[in-house]
């Protein structure tokens, strides 16, 4: 077995290493690294706020049961961003296409400054239908390059294209949604 | 790579605050409506959802149970398929070694094609006491009816002698 110890930096390879070889202390690191980029991600990428919680625990189910496939190449946080994104679009798809947006979620305001608030709880909505708008792919790259910081190299690999063509995706959808936010 | 590509590809980590702008940047942001709206835009998606909280101590023993659990029915139907594979395997050589016993087309319904009289299995006979045995072969050897036997001739009428040279004559033929 693979014991990580607590001083010890730990990359994701090496946790996950650790992991196959039986150390679920390494699984809970992984979690607490990366549940909540993946929550961000399927909550921009459409998501209902109420569904994110079952969201990310299908999607690390997932990945966890994947994780013999995840060699390193797109780095681990792309890699279960890809694997939320298809957890998303199958949930599409058995809801048979019923929008998951949930706007009223994001309309509740019980804050100190309530027209502040109310304003920002506009954008945002505008900001995640807008996002809705998008092509799947599009979404998807805007979201893992402008949210999550990856590189497109890693982009590409997760998604399974090329970091050209991800760059392309990246720049038709910051020119939708300029327009859409304008 | 222009002004605002060098811009484009830094504004994520800008915006996760793990750089800054410099002021040169800072400059083009100001006088750049383009890249102005990109940042915003950037800026908006990377605090979206930033509200969310998950419990990670509670997610993870959820997870890993349920990964556990999938392994074990993964290993458990992998079993179920492989003795189910042996099962058929043993069931198609058993069937493979049996004695063909389907009745041959060519011959009349009922009766069964034997290749020599030494191979016939009279199961029913294997209890028999041996009086019974007796009987049985001593009907064998009387002919099953007047007809099915072959054809013989008028021997009355016939002396000692006659009779004799007629039974040398089958016995020779």
């Amino acid at each position: 077995m693979v014991a990580m110890t607590p001083s010890e930096p730990h990359t994701d390879a090496a946790l996950a290493a650790a992991w196959r070889a039986g150390d679920e202390g390494a699984a809970a690191e992984i979690v607490r690294r990366h549940a909540g980029a993946v929550a961000r991600f399927l909550y921009s990428a459409g998501a209902g706020r109420s569904d994110v919680d079952d969201l990310v625990q299908e999607a690390l189910f997932r990945g966890f049961r994947r994780l013999d496939s995840w060699r390193g190449e797109a780095s681990l946080r792309s890699w279960l961003c890809s694997i939320a994104g298809n957890l998303l679009k199958d949930e599409y798809r058995r809801s048979k296409g019923r929008t998951v947006v949930s706007i009223e979620d994001d309309q509740v305001v019980d804050q100190a400054n309530p027209h502040e608030e109310a304003a920002a709880g506009e954008s945002e909505a505008r900001l995640r239908a807008g996002l809705q708008t998008l092509p799947r792919l599009q979404r998807e790259v805007f979201l893992m390059r402008a949210q999550q910081g990856c590189e497109y190299g890693e982009i590409a690999t997760a998604l399974g294209t090329t970091p050209g063509a991800a760059r392309v995706h990246y720049h038709h959808a910051v020119k939708r949604l300029k327009e859409l936010m304008a | 790579m222009s002004m605002c590509e060098a811009v484009s590809d830094r504004m994520p980590a800008v915006a996760s605050g793990q750089r800054e702008w410099t002021a040169e940047e800072r400059g083009h942001l100001a006088s750049c409506r383009e890249c102005a709206a990109e940042w915003e835009l950037v800026n908006a998606v990377t605090h979206l959802g930033r509200d969310m909280v998950v419990d990670a101590e509670a997610l993870t023993p959820v997870v890993l149970k349920r990964v556990g659990a999938a392994k074990a029915e993964a290993r458990r139907s992998r079993w179920v398929r492989q003795a189910v594979a042996v099962g058929a395997l043993a069931a198609v050589l058993l069937v493979l070694r049996m004695p063909d016993d389907t009745p041959d087309p060519l011959l009349p319904r009922g009766e069964v094609a034997m290749e020599s009289p030494g191979e016939l299995q009279l199961a029913e006979l294997d209890d028999a006491a041996p009086a019974e045995l007796e009987m049985v072969l001593t009907e064998f050897e009387e002919p099953a009816s007047p007809e099915s036997a072959f054809e013989v001739p008028d021997l009355e009428g016939l002396d000692m002698s006659q009779v004799e040279s007629a039974l040398r004559s089958w016995e020779e033929s």
